[in-house]
């Protein structure tokens, strides 16, 4: 999932990256507690043990001798935490804190010179660890080693409650650190958002193109997003003009032959020619039918390109029908709004209202009406005649691929399962029903979010 | 009566003319868009059999430049493509009829009479009803001087009641004029008529006489 989400990657990054500083902050700073707190009691007990070395000498019988006038109080009371000793080759000295227990000592002893103070840690005499200074004195000919020692435990208190205090301390600065970096995180990915936002809105309406006012780090997808688009459209439009042109390519030879059929039947070829034209109708039916085919399949999977306003279309093929035959003496009745626009290319939208229409006005005695509505999810368009309608048990069969009911009208329009498939192709549905007229009602439904209005014109009720 | 037949392919070409001949057309054919540019802009045809597919200028430019200079004999567009875009651009165009390849012969020549009927068959008689204008000879509706594009029916209807001078037309007498019978089930299509009448030529143009039926005023003169 981490590897799938770039927020949870940065944040999850951000969040390590945090504790792994603080943690390590932490214990460096113990560190550092601890030593500069044994520095400073190693200074302490140097001044103690200058204090001794100033009051002591060495006895006729060679054992050390200290005068403890001038040494803390707390030499004095048994095991006070503070003790000193003296080793001299001809005897000890002990502070009476030691109550005549002897400090650890180490193996190197002998190997001291007269040099300065040296900090060491040793094992106490009642069960605590010493932070202990000693050095070796001379006095006349003879060397003694001078040791003050003191008991750490109240230095492990104090690291112990450092350790705590610091803890809570960087606990809350790493909270406050990773809110920050999720705020950082979620203000660096705003702009992935608005790309989102616009490639949704590229999706319902393909005219539209990816904004230029993007962050300069992803103005390269941006631009690349945008090219593709416009390449895809460029090869939308490319493959319908082939296949325009395969058409014309093989229409007009289809043509040219129906010529050549009726130049046999003049010579008496009356047979021969039926069988010419019974194939040439059937190879320009399968040729229209392919056609619309290729444009439903072209159009299935990939966003449309442009989009078209229904109402004008609409009047345009309301033009066309009433100079055909059938269309002159019916009256075509539309109140699809005039500021629509449907997400769906003009060519498209064309085949399908043309089809339906056209289908409408070869049933209908005197009227047909097309009727639309925007509901909640979805957008309507009712096509109605007053013709004789289709019974509900040949409905499903006239959707079903390659069935047309009346194979007499040959030429002009496809059959409606061609439409059904173009409609699907677009993203919608045809359901066929009853008019109120009494003839057929075509139904298309087209999801919502291909319709935008534009406000209607000011002064307009 | 002469007709224009401009087809690139010579043998849909020579068939096409074969049977315009037999039927009783004279006719002339052309094989490019400039010269048939040329035979439209200078002779008088009764009508014209235009392929969309031309060498030189396509017909839908043709036919554009022939009713931008005022040529207005009826066109009937021959194409191969068939699609309901190229049918809307070629009646866009000036276009009166439209014909798909492959085609029947004897219904290119149904189409072709029926144009030339339509454009010669009338009385040349003018009449003025308020601010419309009815051309029956050439089948034109002009509102204030312009021409509105009617169809076929929504021109008999306003012609038919031009001529009643100044009478309410109930809907059943329209529908027998229209329809050729008084059917109550017509009223519908005839209110959906007159509406988008109405929408084409002015609200006002057309008043509704309760109990009595319609009457053309053509609006303020």
């Amino acid at each position: 999932m981490i590897a799938r989400s770039l927020r949870l990657r940065l944040i999850a990054f951000a969040a390590i990256a945090i504790a792994v500083a603080l943690w390590a902050a932490w214990h460096v700073m113990g560190r550092l507690f601890d030593s500069y707190t044994e520095r400073r009691m190693a200074i302490t007990l140097t001044h103690q043990g200058n204090a001794l070395i100033a009051g002591m000498r060495i006895g006729a019988d060679g054992r050390p001798r200290v005068d403890t006038s001038d040494l803390a109080a707390r030499f004095g009371r048994r095991a006070s935490g503070l003790y000193w000793e003296v080793l001299a080759p001809g005897g000890a000295a002990r502070s009476p804190s030691l109550s005549g227990a002897a400090l650890a000592t180490h193996t190197h002893h002998r190997a001291m010179t007269v040099a300065d103070w040296r900090e060491t840690e040793i094992p106490g005499p009642y069960e605590t660890d010493l932070i202990l200074v000693e050095r070796p004195v001379r006095i006349g000919n003879v060397t003694a080693l001078v040791r003050v020692g003191e008991d750490d435990a109240p230095i492990d208190r104090a690291r112990d409650s450092f350790a705590h205090e610091m803890g809570l301390f960087l606990t809350a600065l790493g909270i406050a650190l990773a809110l920050a970096a999720w705020v950082q995180v979620e203000l660096g990915l705003l702009p992935l958002r608005k790309v989102r936002r616009e490639l949704a809105a590229m999706e319902r309406h393909p005219d539209r193109r990816l904004g230029d006012s993007h962050p300069r780090e992803i103005d390269s997808l941006v631009g690349a997003i945008n090219a593709l688009a416009d390449a895809r459209d460029e090869d939308l439009v490319r493959a319908r003009r082939r296949a325009a042109d395969l058409a014309h390519a093989l229409k007009t030879p289809l043509a040219a032959l129906a010529a050549q059929s009726r130049l046999a039947r003049a010579a008496g070829a009356g047979e021969a020619a039926d069988a010419i034209d019974q194939t040439l109708a059937s190879a320009g039916a399968a040729l229209e039918a392919e056609m619309a085919r290729a444009r439903a399949a072209a159009n299935r999977g990939s966003p449309m390109v442009g989009v078209s306003r229904p109402g004008e279309l609409i009047e345009s093929l309301f033009a066309v029908l009433e100079r055909t035959e059938a269309g002159a003496n019916l009256v075509f009745d539309s109140d699809v709004p005039a500021g629509w626009s449907l997400a769906i290319d003009g060519e498209t939208l064309a085949e399908i209202f043309g089809n339906l229409l056209d289908n409408a006005a070869r049933h209908a005695r005197r009227i047909v009406q097309i009727r639309a509505a925007s509901e909640p999810a979805t957008v309507r368009f009712d096509i109605a005649d007053d013709g004789p309608g289709i019974p509900p048990d040949k409905r499903e069969i006239v959707l079903r691929r390659g069935m047309r009911l009346d194979e007499a009208g040959s030429g002009h329009g496809l059959g409606l399962s061609i439409v059904a498939d173009l409609i699907d192709a677009t993203g919608g549905t045809l359901m066929l029903g009853d008019a109120a007229a009494g003839g057929l009602l075509a139904t298309i439904r087209w999801p919502a979010a291909i319709l935008t209005t534009d406000p209607p014109p000011a002064g307009s009720a | 009566m002469r007709v224009l037949v401009v087809e690139d392919d010579r043998a849909i070409g020579g068939d096409v003319e074969r049977g315009l001949a037999s039927a009783g057309f004279l006719v002339d054919r052309i094989e490019d868009g400039e010269g048939a540019w040329f035979a439209g802009d200078t002779e008088d045809y009764a009508a014209c059999v235009l392929d969309l597919g031309l060498p030189g200028l396509d017909g839908l430019t043709v036919l554009r430049k022939w009713r931008g200079a005022g040529r207005g004999f009826p066109v009937l567009i021959l194409s191969a493509r068939g699609d309901w875009t190229e049918k809307v651009e070629g009646i866009e165009a000036g276009a009166d009829d439209y014909l798909a390849k492959p085609f029947q012969l004897a219904e290119l020549i149904a189409r072709v009479r029926a144009l030339v009927r339509r454009a010669g068959g009338h009385a040349n008689s003018r009449l003025e009803v308020g601010r419309l204008v009815i051309d029956t000879s050439r089948m034109r509706l002009l509102v204030e001087g312009s021409e509105v594009r009617t169809s076929p029916l929504e021109f008999r209807l306003v012609n038919y009641l031009a001529h009643q001078a100044g009478r309410a037309v109930s809907v059943g007498e329209i529908g027998e004029h229209l329809y050729g019978v008084d059917d109550s089930a017509d009223a519908n299509a005839i209110e959906a008529l007159v509406m988008r009448l109405r929408r084409k030529i002015g609200a006002d143009a057309i008043e509704t006489r309760r109990g009595f039926g319609y009457l053309l005023t053509g609006g303020a003169g």
